[in-house]
Protein backbone atom coordinates (compact mmCIF):
# COMPACT_ATOMS: atom_id res chain seq x y z
CA UNK A 1 0.00 0.00 0.00
CA UNK A 2 3.22 2.55 0.80
CA UNK A 3 4.18 1.77 -2.39
CA UNK A 4 0.67 2.63 -4.52
CA UNK A 5 0.32 6.23 -2.61
CA UNK A 6 2.67 7.72 -5.31
CA UNK A 7 0.63 6.64 -8.13
CA UNK A 8 -2.19 7.61 -5.92
CA UNK A 9 -0.99 11.19 -5.43
CA UNK A 10 0.35 12.01 -8.87
CA UNK A 11 -3.31 10.94 -10.35
CA UNK A 12 -5.02 12.90 -7.49
CA UNK A 13 -3.05 16.35 -8.29
CA UNK A 14 -3.08 15.18 -12.17
CA UNK A 15 -6.64 15.55 -11.89
CA UNK A 16 -7.53 18.65 -10.59
CA UNK A 17 -8.86 21.42 -11.23
CA UNK A 18 -10.22 21.11 -14.78
CA UNK A 19 -9.88 17.43 -15.37
CA UNK A 20 -11.07 16.67 -11.63
CA UNK A 21 -13.77 14.51 -13.67
CA UNK A 22 -11.34 12.01 -14.73
CA UNK A 23 -9.97 10.87 -11.33
CA UNK A 24 -12.78 8.45 -10.80
CA UNK A 25 -13.34 7.35 -14.53
CA UNK A 26 -13.32 3.78 -15.28
CA UNK A 27 -13.84 0.39 -12.70
CA UNK A 28 -12.22 -0.08 -9.82
CA UNK A 29 -9.88 -2.49 -11.50
CA UNK A 30 -9.19 -0.30 -13.98
CA UNK A 31 -8.07 2.49 -11.53
CA UNK A 32 -5.88 0.11 -9.39
CA UNK A 33 -3.97 -1.00 -12.22
CA UNK A 34 -3.61 2.93 -13.44
CA UNK A 35 -2.28 3.39 -9.44
CA UNK A 36 -0.01 0.92 -9.96
CA UNK A 37 1.45 1.94 -13.07
CA UNK A 38 1.60 5.49 -11.89
CA UNK A 39 3.19 4.24 -8.74
CA UNK A 40 5.97 2.58 -10.37
CA UNK A 41 6.98 5.47 -12.69
CA UNK A 42 6.69 7.66 -10.10
CA UNK A 43 9.55 5.61 -8.17
CA UNK A 44 11.28 5.18 -11.15
CA UNK A 45 11.75 9.10 -12.44
CA UNK A 46 12.49 10.01 -8.64
CA UNK A 47 15.50 7.61 -8.98
CA UNK A 48 16.22 8.66 -12.38
CA UNK A 49 15.94 11.90 -10.83
CA UNK A 50 18.16 11.32 -8.16
CA UNK A 51 20.90 9.61 -10.26
CA UNK A 52 21.02 12.50 -12.63
CA UNK A 53 21.94 15.10 -9.76
CA UNK A 54 24.05 12.92 -8.37
CA UNK A 55 25.75 12.49 -11.37
CA UNK A 56 26.16 16.18 -11.90
CA UNK A 57 26.76 17.50 -8.66
CA UNK A 58 29.26 17.30 -6.64
CA UNK A 59 27.14 17.04 -3.19
CA UNK A 60 25.29 13.92 -3.51
CA UNK A 61 21.83 12.90 -2.32
CA UNK A 62 21.47 10.10 -0.06
CA UNK A 63 18.75 8.49 1.65
CA UNK A 64 20.96 5.77 3.56
CA UNK A 65 18.45 2.92 2.01
CA UNK A 66 19.98 0.58 -0.36
CA UNK A 67 18.26 -2.91 -2.49
CA UNK A 68 18.75 -4.88 0.27
CA UNK A 69 16.68 -2.80 2.34
CA UNK A 70 13.50 -2.83 0.40
CA UNK A 71 14.33 -6.61 -1.04
CA UNK A 72 14.83 -7.53 2.70
CA UNK A 73 11.40 -4.98 3.62
CA UNK A 74 9.78 -6.96 0.71
CA UNK A 75 10.50 -10.53 2.37
CA UNK A 76 9.71 -9.70 6.05
CA UNK A 77 6.08 -8.30 5.08
CA UNK A 78 5.74 -11.91 3.08
CA UNK A 79 6.75 -13.79 6.10
CA UNK A 80 4.37 -11.24 8.17
CA UNK A 81 7.76 -10.00 10.24
CA UNK A 82 8.63 -6.54 11.19
CA UNK A 83 11.18 -5.23 8.81
CA UNK A 84 14.29 -4.44 9.70
CA UNK A 85 14.01 -1.11 8.73
CA UNK A 86 11.71 -0.21 10.99
CA UNK A 87 14.39 -1.75 14.26
CA UNK A 88 16.21 1.70 15.35
CA UNK A 89 14.58 4.98 15.46
CA UNK A 90 17.40 6.31 13.04
CA UNK A 91 15.90 3.94 10.45
CA UNK A 92 12.41 4.70 10.81
CA UNK A 93 13.17 8.72 10.46
CA UNK A 94 14.93 7.46 7.67
CA UNK A 95 12.16 5.61 5.87
CA UNK A 96 9.79 8.40 6.56
CA UNK A 97 11.63 11.23 5.38
CA UNK A 98 12.32 9.00 1.92
CA UNK A 99 8.41 8.26 1.63
CA UNK A 100 7.44 11.84 2.35
CA UNK A 101 10.00 13.00 -0.40
CA UNK A 102 8.47 10.44 -2.75
CA UNK A 103 5.32 11.58 -2.11
CA UNK A 104 5.72 15.66 -2.15
CA UNK A 105 7.43 14.68 -5.31
CA UNK A 106 4.53 12.96 -6.76
CA UNK A 107 2.19 15.74 -6.35
CA UNK A 108 4.53 17.98 -8.00
CA UNK A 109 4.94 15.67 -10.74
CA UNK A 110 1.28 15.45 -11.25
CA UNK A 111 0.21 19.36 -10.60
CA UNK A 112 2.74 20.29 -12.55
CA UNK A 113 1.92 18.23 -15.63
CA UNK A 114 -1.89 19.27 -15.14
CA UNK A 115 -1.10 22.85 -15.25
CA UNK A 116 1.21 22.71 -18.42
CA UNK A 117 -1.57 20.75 -20.59
CA UNK A 118 -4.15 23.54 -19.08
CA UNK A 119 -1.58 26.31 -20.48
CA UNK A 120 -0.63 24.75 -23.53
CA UNK A 121 -4.89 23.69 -24.03
CA UNK A 122 -3.01 20.07 -24.39
CA UNK A 123 -6.54 18.21 -23.24
CA UNK A 124 -8.13 20.04 -26.28
CA UNK A 125 -5.77 19.10 -28.52
CA UNK A 126 -5.26 15.29 -28.09
CA UNK A 127 -7.89 12.45 -27.15
CA UNK A 128 -4.96 10.51 -24.94
CA UNK A 129 -6.71 13.30 -22.17
CA UNK A 130 -10.04 12.87 -23.22
CA UNK A 131 -12.57 11.96 -20.16
CA UNK A 132 -13.95 8.42 -19.81
CA UNK A 133 -17.86 10.17 -20.56
CA UNK A 134 -18.25 11.52 -23.92
CA UNK A 135 -20.67 13.58 -22.71
CA UNK A 136 -17.70 15.81 -20.77
CA UNK A 137 -16.59 16.64 -24.26
CA UNK A 138 -19.90 18.90 -25.24
CA UNK A 139 -19.29 21.44 -22.20
CA UNK A 140 -16.47 22.68 -24.16
CA UNK A 141 -15.41 23.39 -27.87
CA UNK A 142 -12.50 21.42 -29.10
CA UNK A 143 -11.01 20.25 -32.21
CA UNK A 144 -13.30 16.86 -31.75
CA UNK A 145 -16.73 18.41 -31.61
CA UNK A 146 -16.29 21.46 -33.33
CA UNK A 147 -14.71 21.37 -36.60
CA UNK A 148 -13.78 25.61 -36.85
CA UNK A 149 -12.38 25.55 -33.11
CA UNK A 150 -9.34 27.86 -33.04
CA UNK A 151 -6.96 27.61 -30.33
CA UNK A 152 -6.35 31.22 -30.10
CA UNK A 153 -9.89 32.04 -29.42
CA UNK A 154 -12.48 31.22 -26.54
CA UNK A 155 -15.88 29.53 -26.70
CA UNK A 156 -19.01 30.07 -24.96
CA UNK A 157 -21.14 27.04 -25.08
CA UNK A 158 -24.85 27.59 -25.69
CA UNK A 159 -27.16 25.01 -25.04
CA UNK A 160 -31.47 24.98 -26.12
CA UNK A 161 -33.04 22.47 -24.51
CA UNK A 162 -36.78 21.46 -25.43
CA UNK A 163 -38.93 19.29 -22.71
CA UNK A 164 -41.55 17.18 -23.04
CA UNK A 165 -43.65 19.67 -21.84
CA UNK A 166 -43.04 21.99 -25.13
CA UNK A 167 -40.67 24.46 -22.97
CA UNK A 168 -37.90 25.96 -24.55
CA UNK A 169 -34.55 26.98 -22.76
CA UNK A 170 -31.52 28.40 -23.70
CA UNK A 171 -28.11 29.33 -21.50
CA UNK A 172 -24.66 28.83 -21.15
CA UNK A 173 -23.94 25.12 -20.61
CA UNK A 174 -22.72 24.96 -16.95
CA UNK A 175 -22.19 20.98 -16.11
CA UNK A 176 -24.13 17.87 -16.83
CA UNK A 177 -24.38 16.09 -13.99
CA UNK A 178 -24.60 11.64 -14.32
CA UNK A 179 -25.87 8.94 -11.60
CA UNK A 180 -23.61 6.24 -11.00
CA UNK A 181 -23.81 4.13 -14.40
CA UNK A 182 -22.58 7.43 -16.07
CA UNK A 183 -26.47 8.24 -17.89
CA UNK A 184 -27.55 11.96 -17.88
CA UNK A 185 -29.43 13.22 -14.57
CA UNK A 186 -29.45 16.49 -14.91
CA UNK A 187 -28.57 19.20 -17.55
CA UNK A 188 -26.98 22.89 -15.24
CA UNK A 189 -27.44 25.85 -17.32
CA UNK A 190 -26.10 29.60 -16.32
CA UNK A 191 -27.85 32.99 -17.44
CA UNK A 192 -31.02 30.70 -18.62
CA UNK A 193 -33.56 32.18 -20.33
CA UNK A 194 -37.55 30.50 -20.97
CA UNK A 195 -38.95 31.20 -24.52
CA UNK A 196 -42.47 32.39 -24.62
CA UNK A 197 -44.30 32.17 -28.08
CA UNK A 198 -47.74 34.89 -27.91
CA UNK A 199 -49.93 34.98 -30.56
CA UNK A 200 -50.62 38.60 -32.07
CA UNK A 201 -54.70 38.08 -32.04
CA UNK A 202 -55.54 36.73 -28.61
CA UNK A 203 -52.66 37.96 -26.67
CA UNK A 204 -52.37 41.34 -27.85
CA UNK A 205 -52.40 43.74 -24.19
CA UNK A 206 -49.51 40.86 -23.34
CA UNK A 207 -47.13 41.74 -26.39
CA UNK A 208 -48.16 45.93 -25.62
CA UNK A 209 -46.37 45.15 -22.23
CA UNK A 210 -44.07 43.25 -23.31
CA UNK A 211 -42.55 45.60 -25.94
CA UNK A 212 -42.97 48.51 -23.61
CA UNK A 213 -40.49 46.54 -21.38
CA UNK A 214 -38.28 45.73 -24.24
CA UNK A 215 -38.27 49.74 -24.90
CA UNK A 216 -37.58 50.44 -22.01
CA UNK A 217 -34.76 48.26 -21.99
CA UNK A 218 -35.80 45.90 -19.13
CA UNK A 219 -32.37 43.24 -18.71
CA UNK A 220 -34.72 40.65 -17.96
CA UNK A 221 -36.75 40.35 -21.34
CA UNK A 222 -35.24 39.64 -25.09
CA UNK A 223 -37.39 40.10 -27.93
CA UNK A 224 -36.57 36.89 -30.17
CA UNK A 225 -38.69 36.95 -33.10
CA UNK A 226 -41.67 38.82 -34.34
CA UNK A 227 -44.08 36.80 -37.26
CA UNK A 228 -47.45 37.79 -38.68
CA UNK A 229 -48.91 35.83 -36.62
CA UNK A 230 -46.41 34.90 -33.65
CA UNK A 231 -44.47 37.20 -31.13
CA UNK A 232 -41.64 35.08 -29.66
CA UNK A 233 -39.47 36.60 -26.76
CA UNK A 234 -37.66 35.38 -24.22
CA UNK A 235 -37.32 35.74 -20.62
CA UNK A 236 -34.44 35.52 -18.16
CA UNK A 237 -34.81 32.93 -15.01
CA UNK A 238 -34.05 34.01 -11.70
CA UNK A 239 -30.73 32.91 -10.12
CA UNK A 240 -28.03 31.62 -11.05
CA UNK A 241 -28.20 28.43 -11.88
CA UNK A 242 -30.93 26.35 -13.51
CA UNK A 243 -31.05 22.66 -13.79
CA UNK A 244 -33.81 20.25 -15.55
CA UNK A 245 -33.67 17.17 -14.96
CA UNK A 246 -33.34 13.89 -17.23
CA UNK A 247 -36.93 12.91 -17.31
CA UNK A 248 -37.84 16.43 -18.83
CA UNK A 249 -35.66 16.35 -21.42
CA UNK A 250 -37.05 16.02 -24.92
CA UNK A 251 -34.04 17.03 -27.09
CA UNK A 252 -30.71 19.38 -26.82
CA UNK A 253 -29.17 21.62 -29.37
CA UNK A 254 -25.62 22.67 -27.91
CA UNK A 255 -23.72 25.59 -30.13
CA UNK A 256 -20.19 27.22 -29.75
CA UNK A 257 -20.21 30.81 -30.07
CA UNK A 258 -16.72 31.80 -30.67
CA UNK A 259 -15.19 34.84 -29.62
CA UNK A 260 -12.30 35.83 -31.58
CA UNK A 261 -10.26 38.92 -30.96
CA UNK A 262 -9.89 38.70 -26.92
CA UNK A 263 -6.67 37.81 -27.12
CA UNK A 264 -4.68 40.72 -28.83
CA UNK A 265 -1.47 39.35 -31.46
CA UNK A 266 1.14 37.26 -29.35
CA UNK A 267 -0.62 37.97 -26.31
CA UNK A 268 -1.37 34.22 -25.79
CA UNK A 269 1.74 33.08 -26.26
CA UNK A 270 3.43 35.77 -23.94
CA UNK A 271 1.01 34.12 -20.81
CA UNK A 272 1.46 30.94 -22.35
CA UNK A 273 5.28 31.57 -21.77
CA UNK A 274 4.86 33.47 -18.79
CA UNK A 275 2.12 31.12 -16.77
CA UNK A 276 5.20 27.91 -17.47
CA UNK A 277 8.08 30.54 -16.31
CA UNK A 278 6.32 31.26 -13.21
CA UNK A 279 5.08 27.71 -12.68
CA UNK A 280 8.81 26.18 -12.81
CA UNK A 281 10.41 29.18 -10.66
CA UNK A 282 7.64 28.58 -7.73
CA UNK A 283 7.83 24.48 -7.94
CA UNK A 284 11.89 25.08 -7.97
CA UNK A 285 10.93 27.64 -4.79
CA UNK A 286 9.17 25.91 -2.97
CA UNK A 287 11.37 22.38 -3.44
CA UNK A 288 14.33 24.39 -2.31
CA UNK A 289 12.75 25.23 0.66
CA UNK A 290 12.36 21.76 1.73
CA UNK A 291 15.28 20.33 0.02
CA UNK A 292 18.69 21.61 0.21
CA UNK A 293 20.23 21.60 -3.68
CA UNK A 294 23.38 23.27 -2.56
CA UNK A 295 22.85 26.13 -5.61
CA UNK A 296 23.56 28.58 -3.31
CA UNK A 297 25.23 28.49 -0.04
CA UNK A 298 23.29 30.23 3.06
CA UNK A 299 24.35 30.73 6.36
CA UNK A 300 20.92 29.31 7.66
CA UNK A 301 17.48 27.94 7.10
CA UNK A 302 15.91 31.17 7.25
CA UNK A 303 18.43 32.51 4.58
CA UNK A 304 17.21 29.92 2.64
CA UNK A 305 13.16 30.05 3.34
CA UNK A 306 13.44 34.12 2.68
CA UNK A 307 15.49 33.21 -0.53
CA UNK A 308 12.41 30.84 -1.53
CA UNK A 309 9.73 32.89 -0.25
CA UNK A 310 10.66 35.77 -2.25
CA UNK A 311 11.80 34.94 -5.40
CA UNK A 312 8.67 34.04 -7.30
CA UNK A 313 7.23 37.35 -6.53
CA UNK A 314 10.05 39.16 -7.69
CA UNK A 315 10.35 37.34 -10.85
CA UNK A 316 6.95 38.02 -11.33
CA UNK A 317 7.25 41.64 -10.56
CA UNK A 318 10.74 41.35 -12.78
CA UNK A 319 8.42 40.60 -15.87
CA UNK A 320 5.91 43.26 -14.99
CA UNK A 321 8.53 45.94 -15.06
CA UNK A 322 9.60 44.28 -18.29
CA UNK A 323 6.02 44.22 -20.04
CA UNK A 324 5.79 47.81 -18.68
CA UNK A 325 8.91 48.84 -20.15
CA UNK A 326 8.14 47.44 -24.06
CA UNK A 327 4.44 48.02 -23.97
CA UNK A 328 5.16 50.66 -26.51
CA UNK A 329 1.08 51.02 -28.08
CA UNK A 330 0.35 52.58 -24.06
CA UNK A 331 3.23 55.09 -24.41
CA UNK A 332 2.13 56.04 -27.88
CA UNK A 333 -1.84 56.39 -26.22
CA UNK A 334 -1.71 57.32 -23.10
CA UNK A 335 1.87 58.35 -21.97
CA UNK A 336 1.20 59.31 -18.33
CA UNK A 337 -0.03 55.98 -17.89
CA UNK A 338 3.22 53.92 -19.43
CA UNK A 339 5.45 55.76 -16.72
CA UNK A 340 3.00 55.54 -13.98
CA UNK A 341 3.15 51.35 -14.63
CA UNK A 342 6.75 51.57 -14.80
CA UNK A 343 7.44 53.68 -11.88
CA UNK A 344 5.11 51.26 -9.78
CA UNK A 345 6.63 48.55 -11.09
CA UNK A 346 9.90 49.41 -9.72
CA UNK A 347 9.14 50.81 -6.51
CA UNK A 348 7.58 47.49 -5.94
CA UNK A 349 10.66 45.59 -7.47
CA UNK A 350 12.98 47.42 -5.48
CA UNK A 351 10.87 46.63 -2.20
CA UNK A 352 10.91 43.30 -3.12
CA UNK A 353 14.83 43.23 -3.91
CA UNK A 354 15.86 44.70 -0.40
CA UNK A 355 15.37 41.12 1.55
CA UNK A 356 18.02 39.86 -0.67
CA UNK A 357 20.72 42.24 1.52
CA UNK A 358 19.73 39.64 4.02
CA UNK A 359 19.49 36.53 2.18
CA UNK A 360 23.35 36.77 1.00
CA UNK A 361 24.31 38.44 4.04
CA UNK A 362 25.49 41.80 2.59
CA UNK A 363 24.00 43.99 5.53
CA UNK A 364 23.80 42.96 9.41
CA UNK A 365 20.12 42.03 10.09
CA UNK A 366 19.32 44.90 12.09
CA UNK A 367 19.72 47.60 9.49
CA UNK A 368 17.90 45.62 6.87
CA UNK A 369 14.99 46.04 8.33
CA UNK A 370 15.55 49.67 9.14
CA UNK A 371 16.30 50.03 5.46
CA UNK A 372 13.20 48.12 4.51
CA UNK A 373 10.88 50.33 6.78
CA UNK A 374 12.31 53.57 5.88
CA UNK A 375 11.88 52.85 2.07
CA UNK A 376 8.44 51.87 2.82
CA UNK A 377 8.22 54.95 4.24
CA UNK A 378 9.17 56.78 1.02
CA UNK A 379 7.31 54.92 -1.34
CA UNK A 380 4.42 55.68 0.69
CA UNK A 381 5.43 59.51 0.76
CA UNK A 382 5.84 59.24 -2.81
CA UNK A 383 3.16 58.00 -3.82
CA UNK A 384 0.30 59.64 -0.83
CA UNK A 385 1.62 62.82 -2.35
CA UNK A 386 0.69 61.93 -5.97
CA UNK A 387 -2.33 60.88 -5.19
CA UNK A 388 -3.11 63.71 -2.79
CA UNK A 389 -1.73 66.25 -5.74
CA UNK A 390 -4.10 64.10 -8.39
CA UNK A 391 -6.83 65.32 -5.46
CA UNK A 392 -6.57 68.63 -5.95
CA UNK A 393 -5.97 68.97 -9.10
CA UNK A 394 -9.75 67.24 -9.27
CA UNK A 395 -10.62 69.46 -6.53
CA UNK A 396 -9.31 72.76 -8.82
CA UNK A 397 -11.10 71.25 -11.68
CA UNK A 398 -14.61 70.85 -10.06
CA UNK A 399 -13.99 74.31 -8.85
CA UNK A 400 -13.18 75.75 -12.05
CA UNK A 401 -16.17 73.92 -13.32
CA UNK A 402 -18.61 75.15 -10.75
CA UNK A 403 -17.35 78.71 -11.61
CA UNK A 404 -17.97 78.54 -15.00
CA UNK A 405 -21.22 76.96 -14.43
CA UNK A 406 -22.19 80.32 -11.98
CA UNK A 407 -20.89 82.69 -14.64
CA UNK A 408 -23.37 81.19 -17.34
CA UNK A 409 -25.89 80.93 -14.85
CA UNK A 410 -25.04 84.93 -13.87
CA UNK A 411 -25.38 85.37 -17.65
CA UNK A 412 -28.53 84.03 -18.84
CA UNK A 413 -29.74 85.87 -15.76
CA UNK A 414 -28.48 89.19 -17.42
CA UNK A 415 -30.11 87.45 -20.38
CA UNK A 416 -33.69 86.94 -18.98
CA UNK A 417 -33.23 90.33 -17.10
CA UNK B 1 12.23 72.99 16.02
CA UNK B 2 8.49 73.16 16.24
CA UNK B 3 8.35 73.15 12.72
CA UNK B 4 10.62 69.71 12.54
CA UNK B 5 8.61 68.43 15.24
CA UNK B 6 5.20 69.55 13.25
CA UNK B 7 6.36 67.97 10.44
CA UNK B 8 7.54 64.77 12.40
CA UNK B 9 3.89 64.46 14.02
CA UNK B 10 2.44 65.12 10.73
CA UNK B 11 4.47 62.09 8.79
CA UNK B 12 3.50 59.71 12.24
CA UNK B 13 0.08 60.32 11.65
CA UNK B 14 -0.18 59.79 8.01
CA UNK B 15 1.78 56.43 8.68
CA UNK B 16 -1.30 54.42 8.41
CA UNK B 17 -2.44 56.31 5.43
CA UNK B 18 1.05 55.97 3.82
CA UNK B 19 1.21 52.39 4.50
CA UNK B 20 -1.89 51.20 2.93
CA UNK B 21 -1.25 53.25 0.01
CA UNK B 22 2.11 50.64 -0.76
CA UNK B 23 -0.10 47.69 0.69
CA UNK B 24 -2.57 48.71 -2.27
CA UNK B 25 0.20 48.82 -4.89
CA UNK B 26 1.61 45.76 -4.17
CA UNK B 27 -2.37 44.00 -3.88
CA UNK B 28 -2.42 45.61 -7.86
CA UNK B 29 0.98 43.92 -8.83
CA UNK B 30 0.30 41.03 -7.31
CA UNK B 31 -3.62 40.99 -9.21
CA UNK B 32 -1.50 42.13 -12.09
CA UNK B 33 1.08 38.61 -11.97
CA UNK B 34 -2.31 36.80 -11.58
CA UNK B 35 -4.16 38.46 -14.27
CA UNK B 36 -0.81 37.55 -16.45
CA UNK B 37 -1.44 33.52 -16.11
CA UNK B 38 -3.43 31.67 -18.95
CA UNK B 39 -7.15 31.71 -17.55
CA UNK B 40 -9.78 28.93 -18.64
CA UNK B 41 -12.56 30.23 -21.17
CA UNK B 42 -14.96 30.12 -18.35
CA UNK B 43 -12.98 32.90 -16.40
CA UNK B 44 -12.34 34.67 -19.58
CA UNK B 45 -16.23 34.87 -19.72
CA UNK B 46 -16.93 35.54 -16.58
CA UNK B 47 -14.90 38.90 -16.86
CA UNK B 48 -15.75 39.96 -20.21
CA UNK B 49 -19.24 39.94 -19.05
CA UNK B 50 -19.24 41.60 -15.63
CA UNK B 51 -21.81 44.00 -15.95
CA UNK B 52 -25.95 42.87 -16.35
CA UNK B 53 -25.63 45.82 -19.48
CA UNK B 54 -23.00 43.44 -21.54
CA UNK B 55 -25.22 40.24 -20.46
CA UNK B 56 -27.73 41.52 -22.16
CA UNK B 57 -25.28 42.88 -25.39
CA UNK B 58 -24.04 39.81 -25.49
CA UNK B 59 -27.56 37.50 -25.74
CA UNK B 60 -28.27 39.53 -28.74
CA UNK B 61 -25.45 39.91 -30.27
CA UNK B 62 -25.59 36.08 -30.34
CA UNK B 63 -29.21 35.98 -31.43
CA UNK B 64 -27.95 38.08 -34.52
CA UNK B 65 -25.13 35.96 -35.10
CA UNK B 66 -27.04 32.66 -35.14
CA UNK B 67 -30.31 33.89 -37.26
CA UNK B 68 -27.72 35.67 -40.06
CA UNK B 69 -24.61 33.20 -39.56
CA UNK B 70 -22.78 36.43 -39.80
CA UNK B 71 -19.86 37.27 -37.69
CA UNK B 72 -20.29 40.17 -35.28
CA UNK B 73 -18.39 42.71 -33.33
CA UNK B 74 -19.15 44.15 -30.04
CA UNK B 75 -17.66 45.84 -26.98
CA UNK B 76 -17.80 44.39 -23.83
CA UNK B 77 -16.16 45.58 -20.81
CA UNK B 78 -14.44 47.86 -22.69
CA UNK B 79 -12.81 45.18 -25.18
CA UNK B 80 -13.46 44.60 -29.00
CA UNK B 81 -14.46 41.25 -29.64
CA UNK B 82 -15.87 39.08 -32.63
CA UNK B 83 -18.20 36.84 -32.46
CA UNK B 84 -19.26 34.09 -34.71
CA UNK B 85 -20.33 30.12 -34.98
Amino acid sequence: MVFLFPGILFRRSFFSGEFNKHFESGNAFERLLWNMLTSILMLVLFCFCIHLYNNSSTIKIEFGLKINDITDTFICIYENKLPSIFISETRITQTISILLIIYSFSVAIGYSANRIIFYLGLEKRFSVFKFQNSWNYLTNSNKQNNISHSFKDIYYTKVDIKTKTEELFTGKLHVISYDKESKIEAITLQEAYKFYRLTTKDDSRKIKEIRKAISDNDPHIILHSVSKNNFIYRKRIKGDLFTIFNNDLENISITYIKISNFYEKFQNSLKKIFSISFLIVSLVAISYSIWDFHLIEFQNYARRLTFCLISPLVFGIFILFFISVFNFKELKDEPKKYLNEIKDAFVILILFLIPYLYVFNIFPTKYISIILFVYFLICGSLLSNKKNNSQVQNKIDIEDISDKKDNSNKKEDQHVD
Amino acid sequence: MAKIIDILMNNLFDLPTKMFVVFKLIYNQVKTINDLMIKSDDENLEKLLERPEDKVKFQKAIDEVMKDSISKDITLNGKNITISI
